[in-house]
Order: structure tokens, then C-alpha cells, then sequence
């Protein structure tokens, strides 16, 4: 049995290094990946819940499973909108995502 | 034991992401992502919860072999490769879909056929979940195979 809060320190610093890399970053790619490793912070904090028994713990790993589908979606798009824009503009540069603004 | 395992690869998952956080190129980026998530899937086999690891497990292996497959490999290294790679990316998006909402399915199935009088009631029921997984899983199906065939026929509008 793992202490709970174990579990809620490594998700918190999983949580904080994907949110770091969101804001500082400016390579595309490298936010999507920020954006998972954040994603992975989630779903270990959701398994902080799933330790307490296993009747509760199959609903809560269900809510687990939406989280990774949404995560899995979060990544699809992204990459598809990336990969269109660096069709255009043949960089993945988010500091040039700025063509709404014109 | 458990304690010194979880805090053996949760130090491993930090690394990664320390790593696919702070690298410029985003081919090591991703690479140190899917050690990542190798490491929180093996996290999450210590705390017992062995269905959402296997789910995370499976989701990265596979996603990451398709990007090397068709994305990095052909560009020696590099990302956006040339030629073809419209149609391998439309490829990555459908099969990626049908492949992580397949494993809901299969899921769903597992989770409503099994008998138990303990089983816990969710909010909408098991049944409303099967039906909607099934309803995502087709249309996944169908929009993969109507931009794979939208980019076919623009490949081959382009050729001549």
C-alpha cells in the first residue's frame, strides 16, 4: 500500500513540469508533449483514489480511462493542427500562430 | 517494498519528463515522453490499478511505433518527412483512434459482461457506456476512412 501522499507529490511534479513546459516552451511539439506529461500527473492522482477498494476502485479507474481518451484526443488534434500549420508557414513555432490576429 | 518500487520508476517517469520538457529537438522529445509514460504505466502496475496501466501502456507503445514508422524513420531522424506524408498522417489519425477506442470497447465488454452482485452502479449504467463507446469506436471508423479517402483522391489528382 503506497502512502497517499507519495502519490499526490509525484502527480503534483509530473503536473508542474508539463505546465512549466507549456508556458516557457515555443516548439510545438514539444507543448503536446508538455500537455501529456501533464495528462500523466492527472492519472496518477485519480489512481491516489483507486488504492482504497476494489469496488470503487473499477469506477474510478474507469474515470482513469477517460482521462487517457481524453489525452489521447488532447494529442490527435493538436499534432493534426500543428502538422497543418507547418504545411503553411513550414514552422511548428507557437509563437507564430498568430494568423487569426490579422 | 511497494514504496521503494513507486518511488524507483516515479523518479524515472520525473527524469523523462524532465527531459522531453527540456530538449529542443522534438524527435528526443518524444522519445523521452514514451520512457515517460513506460515509467508512470509501471507506477501505476505498482498501486494495483492494472486495467488503466495496461491501457496507458498499450496507447504509448503503439502511438509511438506508428510516429516512428511513418513520420521519423523516413525522414532519417527528423520530423515532417517529404513525399507521401499526407496520407501517413491521415493513416496515424485513424488507426490511432480505432486502435485507443478499441481498447474502451474491448473494455466496455469486459466491464458489462462480468457477473458480480457487488458490481458498482454508475451514474448512467454500464449499458449507456457500451453504447456510446460503440457509437465513438464507428464514428472513429468512419471519419478514418473518409479522410483517407479524401487524401487518396487528392494524391492522385496531384500525380498527373
Amino acid at each position: 500500500m503506497i502512502p497517499t501522499s507519495h502519490v499526490l507529490l509525484l502527480a503534483l511534479v509530473l503536473l508542474s513540469i508539463g505546465l512549466v513546459g507549456i508556458f516557457m516552451r515555443r516548439s510545438g511539439m514539444v507543448v503536446l508533449a508538455s500537455t501529456t506529461v501533464c495528462f500523466g500527473g492527472v492519472v496518477v492522482a485519480i489512481c491516489t483514489l483507486v488504492q482504497g477498494g476494489e469496488a470503487e476502485g473499477s469506477g474510478l479507474q474507469a474515470a482513469g480511462m477517460v482521462v487517457l481518451a481524453l489525452a489521447a484526443g488532447v494529442t490527435l488534434v493538436g499534432a493534426s493542427a500543428l502538422y497543418s500549420f507547418h504545411r503553411f508557414r513550414r514552422s511548428v513555432s507557437v509563437d507564430e500562430h498568430d494568423r487569426l490576429r490579422r | 517494498m511497494g514504496p521503494i518500487l513507486f518511488w524507483l520508476f516515479g523518479s524515472i517517469s520525473v527524469l523523462a519528463a524532465l527531459a522531453a520538457v527540456a530538449t529542443k529537438r522534438p524527435v528526443r522529445s518524444l522519445q523521452a515522453l514514451v520512457v515517460m509514460m513506460i515509467a508512470v504505466s509501471a507506477v501505476l502496475f505498482v498501486m494495483s490499478a492494472a486495467l488503466l496501466a495496461s491501457e496507458l501502456l498499450l496507447g504509448s507503445l503503439v502511438g509511438s511505433v506508428l510516429v516512428w514508422m511513418a513520420l521519423v524513420r523516413p525522414g532519417k531522424g527528423r520530423l515532417g518527412a517529404a513525399g507521401r506524408t499526407r496520407l501517413n498522417v491521415s493513416k496515424i489519425l485513424g488507426l490511432f483512434s480505432a486502435l485507443s477506442l478499441g481498447a474502451l470497447l474491448t473494455w466496455a465488454v469486459v466491464h458489462t459482461t462480468s457477473a458480480g452482485a457487488e458490481r458498482p452502479e454508475h451514474v448512467l449504467g454500464a449499458a449507456f457506456g457500451f453504447w456510446v463507446t460503440i457509437l465513438l469506436l464507428g464514428s472513429a471508423a468512419v471519419t478514418a476512412w473518409l479522410v483517407v479517402t479524401r487524401r487518396r483522391g487528392e494524391e492522385s489528382q496531384e500525380e498527373p
